[in-house]
């Protein structure tokens, strides 16, 4: 699909009729939900859109990078989304954010909840701390719609009546819209896109891959979990999120899932149509796993993930080099407690301090995260931003420093 | 677009409000709020304005004049003029029945809400799915359904698992970043985790099925839930159900049972399953077509067992044959379909299937 400029638009629809160029111009008005979030190496922002089944990615290179990259922290943020978009914070969902590779702006996808429907929204925070909504009709757009089963052409057809001819279009397989899919993480990695998501009413294929520009060609493979005591079985498993690095020399996706368990896929094994086993390298604890990130600690690749009811955990890329994977007997089946003396299991990482819970967080430049922290204490949400070496809050933090005693002492 | 205040322009402007002040407090504009969602806010200025300034003439803000409107961002919009008039149009529409506030330039504050023109239903759980008194151990997904869309990110503080001794699972359901509601925003999926579905013999090491076989749980909704919009908070809501044996094997479609409908009525073709289905996907996955293949139209109903499904066509049956097409993706509410169960063998082969499905005539009338 060609990418157009709206203003030339006009002109070219008229002398050429095209039917493909009309949907790349009315791309920026269909999306219906601006979910996750992801941005390409020059600033193309992919938008997952779960109720029209389609990535968006909207032109939003060439922009300039500031000199410096600074903080910003802006307390209720969640309020201060809604005060804009005319809601109360209730009627606000905060789907995704991303960071802008160059410009450092930072990206927030929302719900606003309405009378009877939502509506979908991009707030902008640049570096001035100034928010705005996004204008989303002045960048030129494609749209990328997810097949259904992509690796299947077939129609609803009556069987073993002759010769018939196709079916009314309305319930022609292929133009069943993939609504029902919960875009949740998408990574952006040498000209692909990998979409991984949860179906509101189905437990189906849910790792894609697509190249970028998109050609309408995409593969989907089925991620399953092996049960590890009980060798031999698999179940269809959702991926929650996922960074792409390079492990034993091969780039390979590394991903939370159910639990808090943490896989290994080779990027080779996402092919259309794949059932891919993904190896269970460690379990580093109960809740919920959020975001995976990826930044330089130390000099050193690492991954950060967030969890909603843990500290943020740390693992160093190079400590998965030759890890092993889970074998039969290693572990039991099912869920395991933090309290079992088994686990944690192959945790090549550690847990790290972090001042409240982070709902959200990304790379703001190389030595800053962004995060929408759930402050422990007032129960706000903020937008905080704390170098990454250390991310806390440091002046929030009382210790012995603070009391007069320990200067009157010294 | 939110309009920003340039600093040594503001400092101007002050100094001309001061002075404009006591002549313009006595001959303020006239304000005139909107009376549907869609509508603009207008505001006539009594005279026109002297000197340039970046501040809009007037500012709408979310929420009551009381807590307005220092620390608050302006509504995000566009203004247009027109002779003396300059009319506000927000970029989403208002919301009924939220209060909101106008402050102009000047500092003085109005506030406006939209009363709505029909009622917002108050928020309550309508119906949680599967229901029917009994689910099988193995059950996957749950749905909830609402009256109305319900404040987002408070489902973990609200829905619990509770066993027959009263013990509270809260982390019975997967929670990811993003919720998974349906498009209108009133019906939740809840997932169970497949890592804590057990397969074979208990380890009395594991963290535990959330469900175990021939006990009975409640799955509760705590009274307090607020809806999106509005004051109010839905009341609470149990669904009480004992555990049937898990699923394992695939479904098919011989273990079937159809009803047949009456050529020349609307009467309707039932299937009685053999086990329950998912309560969405029956509603879309489960087709039927004529003899040349076209769509047929029609009311689809599941029972609450979620195992006895019908379909009553929108005009009467004709003699013929017809054909029930089935999606092979359409599954059990453990999650296995007509390709595959959800927990298989390694190695197993998926049954490459996409439709199925299963010809039917309607009976002459009469017997």
């Amino acid at each position: 699909m060609n990418t157009v400029k709206m203003t030339a638009l006009a002109a070219l629809m008229a002398a050429t009729g095209l039917t493909s160029v009309a949907s790349a111009q009315e791309a920026s008005f269909d999306m219906k939900f601006a979910g996750a979030l992801e941005f390409s190496d020059d600033g193309t922002l992919f938008v997952g859109d779960n109720y029209q089944g389609a990535i968006y990615a909207f032109d939003m290179t060439g922009q300039a990078a500031p000199d410096q990259i600074a903080p910003v922290n802006i307390g209720d943020i969640d309020v201060k989304i809604a005060d804009v978009l005319g809601v109360p914070k209730s009627a606000l969902a905060i789907n995704d954010m991303a960071v802008h590779p160059v410009s450092a702006d930072i990206l927030i996808s929302v719900s606003r909840i309405g009378n009877f429907e939502s509506a979908p929204a991009i707030i902008k925070i640049n570096q001035g701390g100034a928010l705005e909504v996004l204008d989303l009709a002045s960048l030129t757009v494609q749209k990328q719609a997810l097949d259904n089963f992509p690796d299947q052409e077939t129609t609803f057809r009556p069987r073993g009546l002759g010769q018939m001819p196709p079916l009314a279009r309305d319930i022609a397989k292929g133009n069943i819209k993939l609504s029902s899919l919960a875009i949740m993480d998408m990574e952006y990695h040498e000209g692909e896109l990998f979409i991984s998501g949860v179906a509101t009413d189905n437990f189906l294929s849910t790792l894609r891959r697509m190249p970028f520009p998109f050609t309408d060609e995409q593969s989907s493979a089925n991620v399953e979990m092996y049960h590890i005591s009980h060798d031999q079985f698999e179940t269809r498993a959702p991926i929650r999120a996922m960074s792409i690095q390079t492990v034993d020399g091969k780039s390979t996706l590394v991903a939370a899932y159910t639990c808090s368990p943490v896989v290994l896929i080779d990027l080779d094994e996402i092919v259309d149509g794949a059932k891919i086993s993904a190896r269970t390298i460690m379990d580093y604890g109960n809740g919920q796993p959020l975001d995976i990130i990826s930044y330089s600690l130390n000099g050193e690749d690492t991954l950060f993930l967030t969890n909603n009811s843990r500290s943020p955990h740390i693992i160093p890329v190079a400590s998965l080099n030759g890890v092993p994977s889970y074998t039969k007997g290693d572990l039991p089946d099912g869920g395991k407690s933090d309290t079992m003396a088994i686990m944690p299991v192959g945790d090549t990482g550690k847990a790290v301090m972090f001042d409240g819970m982070s709902m959200q967080i990304a790379n703001l430049g190389e030595s800053l995260f962004v995060s929408l922290t759930r402050d422990m204490y007032t129960g706000s949400l903020n937008m905080d931003s704390n170098f990454n070496g250390f991310p806390n809050r440091l002046h929030n933090l009382v210790a012995e420093f603070d009391f007069p005693q320990y200067y009157a002492d010294k | 677009m939110a309009f920003l205040t340039r600093p040594s322009l503001a400092a101007t402007w002050v100094c001309c409000a001061l002075s404009m002040a006591t002549q313009s407090l006595a001959q303020d504009g006239q304000i005139e709020p909107p009376n549907t969602p869609d509508s603009s806010v207008d505001y006539t200025l009594s005279e026109r304005p002297t000197g340039l300034s970046d501040d809009p003439e007037f500012q709408v803000f979310v929420g009551p004049s009381g807590q307005c409107c220092t620390n608050k961002s302006p509504i995000s919009g566009n203004y247009s003029f027109e002779e003396l008039k300059v009319t506000f149009t927000p970029a989403f529409e208002f919301l009924e029945g939220q209060t909101y506030t106008v402050q102009t330039r000047h500092g003085a504050l109005s506030e406006f809400k939209i009363t709505p023109k029909v009622a917002q239903p108050r928020p309550e759980v309508l119906a949680i799915y599967p229901g029917g008194g009994q689910i099988p151990e193995n059950t996957l997904r749950f749905y909830i359904e609402f009256s109305t869309p319900m404040m987002p990110h408070r489902a973990e503080d609200f829905i619990a698992l509770v066993d027959d001794t009263g013990a509270v699972d809260d982390a019975a359901f997967m929670m990811f970043k993003q919720e998974i509601w349906n498009e209108d925003r009133t019906r939740l999926t809840l997932l169970m985790d497949p890592g804590r579905i057990k397969r074979g013999v208990a380890q009395n090491m594991t963290l535990g099925p959330a469900l175990e076989e021939t006990r009975r749980y409640a799955l509760v909704v705590r009274a307090g839930w607020p809806g999106a919009t509005g004051p109010h908070v839905a009341s609470r809501y149990e669904n009480c159900f004992v555990v049937s044996p898990a699923l394992r094997a695939r479904p098919s479609l011989n273990d079937w049972d159809l009803s047949l409908p009456t050529i020349g009525t609307r009467s309707r073709l039932a299937i009685a399953f053999d086990r329950p289905f998912d309560a969405v996907q029956t509603s879309h996955n489960i087709r039927i077509i004529n003899a040349k293949g076209q769509g047929v139209t029609g009311d689809i109903t599941l029972d609450a067992s979620q195992t006895y499904w019908t379909f009553a066509p929108d005009k009467p049956w004709t003699s013929g044959t017809f054909e029930i097409v089935i999606d092979a993706h359409l599954e059990d509410v453990a999650g296995n379909n007509f390709r595959d169960t959800l927990d298989h063998p390694v190695g197993a082969v998926t049954r490459e299937v996409d439709q199925l499905w299963i010809p039917f005539q309607p009976m002459k009338s009469g017997g």
